[in-house]
């Protein structure tokens, strides 16, 4: 039978373990490593809303950027990838669409 | 007669045969439910657009223009996915085993009663669900969400483009911006749907229209039905 001293040490034991597990949870959860290309992802497509006051240059770096967080976002295990895939292609489809316009003359470069 | 009514007489459309207002916009959703003895999905478009414009559902939360063309899942659904995103029991009734029929019957006219309740306060149109969207829009009589997300605002973009007609003497229609950005992203449409870099545009006839191209993407089924020519050939007698 154990001791009321050593009850008390193994309850302070397993709280710490508990509150140690609550704190590192985060990083272990399939959502974790999400977080850095959501952001990215928030960063490029929140663009897409101002793309025609944007140079050229601009739009393409944005393609280029989106292609390569496409690649990050399809080998993720997210479970929540299918609609950020969806979405980002959409904001990347839509800064070449811009720039393509341009390109045909459709749509003036915007003036900086 | 005005030669633009002769002429108009002599075209011959295979309209799409428009369903009851009530069932206007209301589509089934059945990629598997069927196939696991469920009874598929029942989705009604104006019951959705008095709350949240087209942009939430097929942008944000990636749902494509096409019926069944989405992968939904139950699992995706419970991790706050697609329809999950507010049928989560806070927003609105949960994905629970009580709630199974609200979206689970099968029944393409779900909701009937509600929609005689909500046209009552709308304005009128004349085809689709006989509810005009944008003036209820225009006038605030629904103030449907543009993000779920962010405070994000529709873009101040009114360019209104003419576009001349296939036949002679059916005058050009309009495509005013200002009706559709309020509810959509520039992302729903271009360049997916409207491309002009690759010159689809040139192909821009009712035949394609009518095979859900280009505005037939949402004006056959969805948004007001192309039996409303005045809408957008407006000068057409």
């Amino acid at each position: 039978m154990p001791s009321q001293d050593e009850v008390s040490e193994m309850k302070k034991r397993s709280t710490g373990l508990i509150i140690l597990l609550l704190l590192f949870m985060p990083y272990f959860s399939p959502f974790a490593s999400a977080q850095s290309w959501i952001e990215d992802f928030d960063n490029i497509c929140a663009q897409a809303e101002v793309a025609d006051s944007l140079p050229t240059a601009k739009l393409k770096e944005l393609a280029l950027e989106s292609d390569k967080l496409l690649g990050v976002i399809e080998a993720s295990d997210d479970p929540r990838k299918k609609v950020y895939i969806f979405r980002l292609k959409k904001c990347r489809n839509f800064f070449v669409y811009i720039t393509g316009l341009r390109e045909t003359k459709e749509r003036p470069e915007p003036r900086q | 007669m005005l030669l633009s009514d002769t002429v108009f007489g002599m075209l011959k459309f295979d309209l799409w045969p428009l369903p009851p207002p009530e069932e206007y916009g209301n589509i089934l959703i059945d990629r598997t439910s069927s196939k696991h003895n469920v009874k598929p999905v029942t989705f009604s478009h104006w019951m959705h657009r008095t709350k949240y414009t087209c942009r939430v559902c097929h942008f944000e939360l990636a749902f494509a223009f096409n019926t069944n063309a989405t992968e939904i899942t139950e699992e995706d659904n419970k991790n706050g996915l697609f329809c999950g995103a507010c049928h989560n029991g806070n927003i609105v009734f949960g994905h629970t085993r009580e709630n199974c029929e609200k979206c689970h019957n099968g029944d393409i006219s779900y909701g009937r009663e509600k929609f005689t309740e909500l046209k009552e306060k709308l304005p009128k149109a004349p085809y689709g669900n006989e509810i005009d969207w944008s003036e209820a829009l225009q006038k605030g009589t629904i103030k449907p969400k543009y993000s779920i997300y962010k405070d994000e605002k529709p873009l101040d973009f009114n360019k209104l483009l003419e576009l001349r007609a296939e036949w002679s003497g059916i005058s050009p229609a309009v495509f005013p911006h200002a009706a559709h950005v309020p509810w959509l992203d520039c992302a729903n449409c271009h360049p997916d749907i409207f491309n002009i870099k690759k010159k689809t545009t040139k192909h821009f006839e009712m035949k394609y229209i009518l095979d859900k191209k280009f505005c037939g993407a949402c004006h056959l089924s969805t948004a007001f039905p192309i039996d409303d020519c005045r809408r957008c050939h407006p000068k057409m007698r």
